[in-house]
């Protein structure tokens, strides 16, 4: 580790704290109804729209309704992605004459980008024709991550509020959510990468020759405007196969800077929001405390592992002082991927900037770990947020059963059934996660797909159905995974982590709201305390944590054990 | 267009997703 990497780790968190503020600012505004400078452009556009789908914007509706309609959304969502992937070759802008994408490829698409996972099975510029790119997948990443704010802002009223039965309108939120947040910073950000070298066009490639002689296809196409929702909306799919490590879709350290801030800025800015709209902004500073300490681990262990190195490469003649570069482009170096994995892990974003499989067994197991804490840190758009609350939920329970006293958070009490639905929530991961690695593990057909042998093959299992549970979308590379069993099941496993953890949620929000705010008093136990941040860290490492250790152990830890014993895989 | 592998994906994605309304309606009654 150098101390330039460092503080370019520190530059980093530096530039989002300063955007914490105004940004979280304009959203409480956003989603409280007020207006905002962009009132004046959006607002007829917003009324439109509500006109044209028959919304009743004054209407609300109860955590069930609520619940109803983002499920309806999502299934017509899945239909239409669905549709556009099968009959993309007779349908316009595809330049490059793909054939229709095959069915089992086309669900797990499908299912990815409206689950918000954005896991690719798929090599997007050899597969995805530009309407796919564009009216399919785009689309979605606005949307899906627009329905993961709704879930939050749903949630954060439920705190605020005291005796209601409703807590917002989904379709209000979720256009309000595309319309004044997400659009206007994809327009601005899609700029700025055009800027730094993003191809912008709809020429599907130019064709080139090398200095050997060959001809070569350069893929091209909308790219920069991908890219930009890509990373605000946390979604993670890139235009091309290799993600941002592709030169075309993170060209330069400073495009490399602006990807990581792009998905720190809307997440992070939304848990302020949350402090602003329950009234007391010290509740959303001490959920992003929790959030860079725990980040700043992952990022630390990480940018250690790598610079650690391999000592088998070592004992081989290669210089140790360069740690272990397999897998990460020069253009970034061991500090800017490390915080580009623990990043987009600790989140639900998804996109890579190097191959995690390619790190050692250590540093690989880092994002694992943060993608099964549940990716709160501070999490995908919305879906942090409200992953964070639960664990919050959790905490003042076992801190109200220490102490003997009711728990209660900001006002609420918290109660049996309450903490049913938490439970159910946070036991929807394991389930999914392990579950489908056992089955696959056993399975000669799905065993058949991994790329390496021994503990390396299992992180490979693991690590997928961990991305796909957890709507993340990365992949650790290696395993093979367009094929029927699992496009398939990861397909099944992104249902149930975004829609089965997203439920109980809501329904714990309805339970909540109906409940009357109460006001603090001396015995209340204060949430916004560095010793509340403490238990918080403490319960998401055992909750969140201790669930997976033991395939842990049989997947990195034995593997890094296996490394020092002179044994690699 | 729409062919066996079509129709068992939609009912699997779509059936997936009816189930969990009915997963929320059992929430509701907690």
């Amino acid at each position: 580790m150098s101390l330039v990497g460092w503080g370019q780790i520190g530059l980093l968190f530096v530039v989002v704290l300063a955007l914490i503020k105004p940004l979280g600012l304009y959203m409480a505004r956003v989603f409280s109804g007020e207006r905002t400078w962009l009132s004046v452009v959006l607002g007829p556009v917003e009324h439109a729209l509500y006109a044209a789908g028959g919304v009743r914007a004054d209407r609300e509706q109860t955590w069930l309704g609520y619940a109803f309609a983002l499920l309806a959304f999502s299934a017509a969502g899945f239909l239409l992605l669905y549709a556009i992937l099968r009959l993309q070759h007779v349908l316009p802008l595809n330049p490059q004459g793909f054939g229709a994408v095959p069915a089992d490829l086309a669900f797990n698409t499908a299912v990815s980008f409206v689950t918000n996972t954005n896991w690719q099975a798929y090599g997007g510029e050899t597969t995805m024709s530009h309407l796919s790119q564009m009216a399919g997948l785009t689309v979605q990443n606005f949307v899906s991550a627009a329905s993961g704010i709704a879930i939050a802002l749903a949630v954060t009223r439920a705190f605020a509020r005291s005796a209601a039965e409703t807590v917002g309108n989904f379709w209000v939120d979720m256009t309000r959510a595309t319309l004044y947040v997400l659009l206007p910073l994809a327009v601005i950000v899609a700029l700025a990468f055009v800027a730094m070298g993003l191809p912008q066009t709809l020429d599907a490639s130019v064709a080139a020759t090398t200095l050997e002689g060959a001809n070569q296809t350069i893929a091209l196409g909308p790219v920069a405007s991908q890219e930009a929702i890509k990373q605000l909306g946390t979604n993670g799919g890139g235009f091309f196969n290799v993600n941002a490590a592709h030169p075309f879709e993170n060209p330069t350290a400073l495009s490399n800077y602006l990807n990581i801030v792009c998905m720190l800025s809307i997440s992070s800015a939304l848990v302020y929001a949350f402090g602003q709209m329950v009234g007391d902004r010290r509740q959303g500073w001490a959920l992003l405390a929790v959030t860079g300490v725990l980040l700043l681990i992952g990022i630390g262990a990480i940018y250690w592992a790598e610079t650690y190195g391999n000592p088998i490469l070592a004992s081989l003649g290669v210089d140790p002082a360069m740690g272990n570069m397999e897998g990460k482009e020069v253009r970034f170096g061991q500090a800017m991927t490390a915080a580009y994995a623990a990043v987009t892990t600790g989140l639900s974003d998804g996109g890579v900037n190097g191959m995690h499989g390619s790190f050692t067994a250590l540093g690989g197991m880092a994002p694992l770990v943060l993608i099964q804490l549940g990716e709160i840190l501070p999490g995908g758009v919305g879906s942090g947020l409200y992953g964070m609350l639960v664990f919050a939920v959790l905490a003042v329970f076992v801190a109200g059963l220490m102490v003997g006293r009711t728990p209660e958070f900001l006002g609420k009490k918290i109660e049996g059934r309450e903490m049913k639905f938490a439970m159910l929530a946070v036991l929807i991961l394991p389930l999914a996660i392990l579950g489908f690695t056992a089955v696959s593990a056993m399975l000669p057909g799905a065993v058949a797909s991994i790329g390496t042998g021994g503990p390396h093959g299992l992180s490979e299992i693991l690590y997928a159905y961990s991305s796909a549970a957890g709507n993340n979308g990365s992949a650790f590379g290696g395993l093979s995974a367009n094929t029927p069993w699992y496009n398939t099941t990861l397909g099944i496993a992104m249902l149930f982590g975004r829609f089965g953890y997203a439920l109980p949620v809501l329904a714990m929000a309805g339970s909540i709201a109906a409940k009357t705010r109460s006001t603090a008093t001396a015995g209340t136990f204060p949430t916004h305390t560095p010793l509340f941040v403490g238990l918080l860290i403490g319960i998401i490492l055992i909750m969140g944590g201790l669930q997976f250790f033991p395939a842990l152990a049989l997947g990195p830890i034995v593997e890094h054990f296996q490394m020092l014993s002179g044994q690699t895989f | 267009v729409f062919i066996l592998a079509d129709i068992i994906f939609i009912a699997l994605g779509a059936g997936t997703i009816a189930g969990l309304a009915l997963y929320a309606s059992g929430l509701a009654r907690i």
